[in-house]
């Protein structure tokens, strides 16, 4: 266990040299902030890795639980290290003039950090903050794509500029995702199905690889194919990235958050900040492809052949998104919001967007729902449907919605018929009753959780919309959601209490919310 | 005829009573003595104690100057070997093994390949299944047979008083054209088979078998005084195999069933097999729970389990309760002469879909099909008709047919034709003959192989 944690402690090291060379190379403020924070996690990593040598053992599903939750934990806590540290950095360095002299004043919108420091509204400044950190680093790891920082200013002219933060910095934040949709690859696929939460035993047949009981072989070997699955998939992305003429950072961040479907850009405008079209169909497509179960891109490559249209919840996500996107599609053509290509580009990528539970934006859809209300409800009912389970996307899941309208319509037929037998099936599939009961459950708890977020929001004063929408945002893993949450808007007018309500709400949201809960139950501890 | 029947349950026991009464050398092989000695007692058969796959029973058989092998024990795999056995010990016998596992006959090919070469693959269970769904489908159908390949039909059909035909003879309704291309086959009255003659009077309550192409032959039960009927829901009761198939086929044909079975573990199997169906855990012989599943509304109701006194029971009080048309399945033949007495619409034996499935291989010629029908007292044959065959040689009118035989319809090269007395029957034909047992050794004469062939 110990163990474990001071090896993902050196893995999160070596994720952050990129960011440290890059730092260095450029030159630029966020230098300090990954040496120090490389100068405490490796030592600390490598300590417990020695120390924990000794109890290494078989993990048991208890630990497991705990060390799902508790990876995420520990990654969350360090991913906020450098931002944190970068803000003290940045409000202490207000000295250096010339470094001062480096920011321009802050544009328009009225966004600041919760940060009485002087250096206040600096760019920058949100990270003075520990919940800032602690919030956007949680978003990283949990892929949900929220921020805190300024986004989305949407002047008419797209700005090709990065925010105006240290690459480095900017570097790392993407990084965060891209770790996290690592890390849930292969809890969703390998190690969820072992400990038994609804759903996704479905796949269990369906991963190759030794069926033995005990969790670390088989884990290990799925994970490192998936993984090989995961990296192959971003090198594609940057590539295309590359050729649509983005450039290496962009392209490379990009890449990763998209793989992630996690949806932090390094632009403030955010893929509508790269101004190409064919960037933004790539990235509609590999955030689509990413929705999908990434065992069936595994059994894909297993077999040597695309198996993807044979598996029912892949159909129905298409389907979904499909429709979805030409609902918008008409929708803004009759209103006479968009025109054309442009229109469908535009739906398209919101949809893909939010139902992969990506978060970006290639336009600020929010200008849509004053006119349209009834979008409103599309974008909601996206997002909350999320992907295909098995994949780096958020939300309920395809297949447990699916799952979930036929146990309603199981319930009435069997108010009609008292002794029908009728199961519950996945395209040919009989589905067991332990899975239908773990995602009835599952889905009880998301929308107690969802509506509790909600009520929480409300109460510091967002209107209704805006609370539920970015209630369920967290909890699906979205990023974005509607009003001031919107595309064009961020996180950081939440009070800081409300900032870790929501951050505890990624986290469960992202760890399948029973992974999580059980945690807190009297039968776990004793 | 030399006939080798390996198991002596209720079909072997039906097929050697059908084989002793036309004076064939049947040979009973059981493994159990005392359902071997119960059978026995009452045949002139000869039989034999042991395991049928055996090669050492098999020869004290004498399966090597046998004509017919039929493997029809409990289990599918002793009948394959029997065959596979009996095959290799006697080349020129006709073999023929009941089947009942559909992986064996979805995967026929990798037998045969294996030298599993059968004749005959016969699935009494599937036979029956699919003609129940034939007479839930034709309201006011007793029997219903199919012949080349479907086109032609034998429906039996009761005549009701309110029917044009009550009290008129044969030859005035065919000159009259009131059967319009039916020709009737037989009638039984009381029980008992009665030929079809130019002079019999139809009287209500008899039952009229009547040859005709498929629409023709669906006509039957509307001239009988039945009225027709759509049919929407079938209730079945008993999910075992034949109910399983039985389900298949009728959802196939877009009916809506409803299917009880009393097991849980079986109920999940099967809702997993039929998913369009409706699978219910219930007793049948619940009066309450055939209440709320509103049995009043169902248009035919089918008792398919395998317990008899059950079937009649339950589809008795299923008509009680408002069920249009009940039939049941007969697995013994215990009840076969009360359950239409006593308001059951028809029953289908397991047993004479059995022998009807096997007894073509039991005809000497081309035949490609034999029928047992009624009181199994008539037979229907559908033959290739040959050149040397006395058949071929005049128009039906003139053709000295045994007494009481019918020619039925014939088939040329894909046509259907109607028997009428001009019809001259050509080398190559189709025909559907219909006789009465007494007569079968006759027919067989008419289509007997010429010398050349035996």
């Amino acid at each position: 266990m110990v163990r474990l944690v001071g090896g993902l402690l050196l893995l999160l090291a070596v994720a952050m040299l990129p960011s440290l060379v890059i730092s260095f190379v450029l030159g630029e403020l966020d230098r300090g902030a990954f040496t120090a924070t490389l100068l405490i996690i490796v030592p600390l990593g490598w300590g417990c890795f020695r120390y924990g040598r000794q109890t290494q053992g078989e993990i048991a599903r208890r630990e497991g639980f705990l060390l799902v939750t508790s990876a995420w934990l520990v990654s969350i806590l360090v991913g906020a290290m450098p931002f944190y540290l970068y803000g003290q950095r940045v409000t202490l360095g207000m000295k250096d003039s010339a470094v001062i002299a480096s920011y321009p004043a802050p544009t328009g919108r009225a966004v600041h950090g919760r940060c009485e420091l002087p250096g206040a509204g600096e760019k920058g400044a949100e990270f003075c903050s520990l919940t800032n950190c602690v919030f956007e680093s949680a978003s990283g790891f949990t892929t949900t794509g929220a921020t805190i920082l300024e986004q989305g200013l949407w002047q008419k002219t797209y700005r090709q500029n990065p925010r105006d933060l240290p690459h480095g910095l900017l570097f790392w934040r993407n990084m965060t995702q891209w770790l996290g949709g690592m890390g849930i690859i292969v809890l969703a696929v390998a190690l969820l199905p072992l400990l038994g939460i609804g759903g996704m035993q479905l796949f269990r047949a369906e991963v190759p690889g030794p069926t033995a009981a005990k969790l670390v072989p088989r884990v290990g070997e799925t994970a490192r194919v998936l993984w090989g699955v995961y990296g192959v998939i971003t090198a594609v992305v940057t590539a295309l990235l590359l050729l649509s003429g983005s450039g290496p950072f962009l392209s490379v961040t990009h890449a990763m958050s998209t793989v992630a479907t996690a949806g932090f850009s390094p632009l403030v405008d955010s893929v509508g900040g790269l101004g190409s079209n064919f960037a933004e169909y790539v990235i509609i497509g590999f955030m689509l492809f990413c929705g999908a179960n990434f065992a069936l891109h595994h059994r894909a490559l297993h077999e040597r052949r695309l198996v993807h249209w044979h598996d029912p919840e892949f159909r129905l996500f298409s389907l979904v998104v499909l429709m979805m996107s030409l609902v918008v599609f008409v929708g803004l053509l009759v209103s006479g919001e968009g025109s054309g290509w442009s229109a469908w580009r535009h739906s398209l990528f919101t949809v893909a967007s939010l139902a992969t539970t990506t978060g970006y934006a290639n336009y600020d859809y929010g200008l849509w729902v004053p006119v349209i209300p009834l979008f409103a409800m599309c974008f909601l009912a996206v997002s909350t449907l999320g992907g295909c389970a098995g994949s780096t996307s958020g939300g309920v899941k395809v297949i447990r919605l699916a799952l979930g309208v036929q146990l309603a319509a199981r319930e009435f037929y069997r108010l009609i018929h008292p002794r029908g037998v009728r199961p519950v099936r996945l395209g040919d599939q009989r589905v067991d009753y332990s899975v239908v009961d773990g995602v009835a459950s599952f889905l009880v708890l998301f929308f107690i959780l969802g509506l509790f977020g909600a009520f929480w929001l409300s109460a510091e004063g967002f209107t209704p919309i805006e609370s539920l929408s970015a209630s369920l945002s967290m909890l699906a893993n979205v990023g974005p959601s509607l009003g001031q949450f919107g595309p064009a808007g961020n996180y950081n007018a939440v009070s800081d209490l409300g900032k870790f309500v929501l951050s505890s709400m990624m986290i469960l949201g992202r760890l399948e919310l029973l992974t999580v809960l059980v945690l807190l139950t009297r039968d776990f501890w004793r | 005829m030399k006939v080798l029947i390996l198991g002596a349950g209720q079909v072997g026991e039906t097929l050697a009573q059908r084989m002793v009464s036309e004076s064939s050398d049947v040979t009973l092989v059981d493994r159990d003595r005392q359902r071997l000695d119960r059978v026995v007692e009452h045949l002139d058969v000869s039989h034999l104690i042991g395991n049928a796959a055996s090669p050492e029973l098999l020869k004290n058989a004498g399966v090597e100057d046998t004509d017919l092998l039929v493997a029809v024990t409990d289990e599918d795999e002793v009948n394959l070997l029997a065959c596979l056995v009996g095959g290799s010990l006697a080349p020129g016998c006709t073999l023929v093994a009941r089947v009942r596992e559909r992986d064996f006959h979805l995967h026929r090919e990798l037998l045969e390949k294996g030298g599993v070469r059968l004749d005959g693959w016969i699935s009494p269970r599937q036979s029956a299944a699919k003609e129940l769904a034939e007479l839930a489908l034709l309201p006011g159908a007793v029997e219903v047979k199919e012949f080349i390949d479907g086109s032609v039909r034998m429906v039996a059909s009761r005549i009701r008083p309110n029917s044009d035909l009550v009290d008129r003879d044969l030859a005035t309704l065919r000159q009259s054209g009131a059967l319009g291309d039916l020709t009737v086959a037989g009638i039984e009255r009381d029980g008992y088979f009665v030929p079809p003659k130019g002079n019999t009077t139809l009287r209500t309550t008899d039952l009229i078998f009547a040859l005709g192409t498929g629409e023709a032959a669906d006509g039957l039960p509307a001239l009988c005084g039945h009225l027709p009927r759509r049919v929407k829901n079938v209730f079945l009761a008993g999910g075992g195999r034949l109910g399983e198939h039985l389900a298949q086929i009728l959802i196939g044909k877009g009916l809506h069933v409803r299917l009880a079975e009393g097991n849980l573990a079986r109920c999940h199997v099967l809702a997993e097999r039929l998913p369009r169906a409706d699978i219910l855990n219930g007793d049948c012989t619940d009066q309450d729970f055939l209440i709320e599943e509103r049995i009043g509304h169902a248009d035919c109701f089918i008792a398919c389990t395998i317990d008899d006194e059950i079937n009649i029971l339950t589809a008795l009080l299923a008509k009680k309760l408002g069920a249009k048309t009940v039939f049941v399945r007969e697995n013994t033949s215990h009840y076969a002469s009360l359950t239409e007495s006593i308001g059951v619409d028809a029953a289908v034996s397991v047993r004479h879909a059995a022998v009807g499935s096997i007894l073509r291989y039991a005809r000497r010629g081309d035949v490609l099909a034999a029928q047992p029908f009624g009181t199994t007292e008539g037979e229907v044959l559908e033959i290739r008709a040959r050149e040397t065959s006395p058949l071929v040689s005049l128009p039906i009118a003139k053709l000295q047919l045994p007494r009481d035989v019918v020619i039925g319809a014939v088939l040329r090269e894909g046509e259907l034709l109607v028997a009428t007395g001009e019809l001259q029957i050509q080398p190559g034909d189709r025909v559907v003959i219909c006789a009465p047992q007494r007569r079968i050794a006759d027919v067989q004469k008419l289509v007997a192989v010429g010398f050349e062939f035996i």
